[in-house]
């Protein structure tokens, strides 16, 4: 255990949260990508969480959703196939949207844990000051 | 031997010397985190410090900054705006902490000069 764990278990949690953060952004931006149906649908990005052995988190690895997507009837659209058909993500708003929210809580208790490291510390130093 | 140059404020003044570049060489990895092509340079003064202790040196090293080959991002820049933002927290209390035990210290010799 170092002196600054703290900070540093904090600052791989903002790590963590921030990749969270931009894969949901990711998501949130292709909900409406529609491609052909000759191409594989947007995926997903799920980012997996990891608890670190020293102490913090990590990022495990992001797991893509489903490559199917959803084949939607829209004929006049450009990318439209013979059928009139044209693959649509397979992107839960409202989950990404709850998720959004997780991910922000967790960034800025991050940040408070960051902020009250930094009073330790001060604190600490402190000691034997009359 | 006098007050100021004994094994012990060496090793004070090592450290806060290593602290003050690593401070700078943030500054710069901060101030250059949209620069392209830029390569994040890190200082590690602490191993040459615990051999130089543990030889029987003296405290006295000189510091240097080293470029870091993390993998780059976009810009081909590598710098981790998180990593340096904690690495100046970090830093930031090393030293008060270094300037804190060379308080203490000077305090211990002026006890002795003084008598009281």
């Amino acid at each position: 255990m170092g002196a600054f764990d703290m900070l540093r278990i904090a600052n791989s949690s903002l790590g963590m949260h921030q990749t969270w953060l931009d894969a949901l952004a990711d998501n949130i931006a292709n909900v409406n990508t529609v491609r052909s149906t000759s191409q594989t649908a947007y995926q997903a990005k799920h980012v997996m969480a990891q608890s670190l052995a020293g102490g913090g988190v990590g990022v495990a690895g992001i797991a893509l959703g489903d490559p199917t997507g959803r084949v939607e009837h829209s004929p006049d659209h450009p990318l439209a196939d013979a059928d009139g058909n044209v693959r649509a993500p397979e992107v839960d708003m409202s989950a990404q949207m709850s998720e959004l929210i997780m991910a922000q809580r967790g960034f800025q208790a991050s940040v408070q844990t960051t902020k009250t490291a930094q009073d330790t510390y001060s604190s600490a130093l402190q000691i034997g000051k009359s | 031997m006098s007050f100021n140059s004994d094994p012990v404020s060496s090793v004070l003044h090592s450290a806060l010397d290593g602290l003050a570049l690593r401070q700078r060489v943030t500054a710069d990895n901060i101030a250059n985190v949209d620069t392209p092509g830029y390569r994040a340079s890190s200082v590690d003064f602490e191993t040459s410090l615990r051999s130089a202790v543990a030889d029987g040196r003296g405290g006295m090293i000189a510091a240097s900054a080293t470029a870091t080959d993390t993998p780059v991002g976009a810009n081909d820049n590598n710098v981790d705006l998180r990593k340096e933002t904690m690495v100046a927290m970090q830093s930031l209390y090393q030293y008060q902490i270094m300037t804190r035990a060379e308080t203490d210290r000077m305090d211990l010799v002026k006890t002795v000069a003084t008598g009281v």
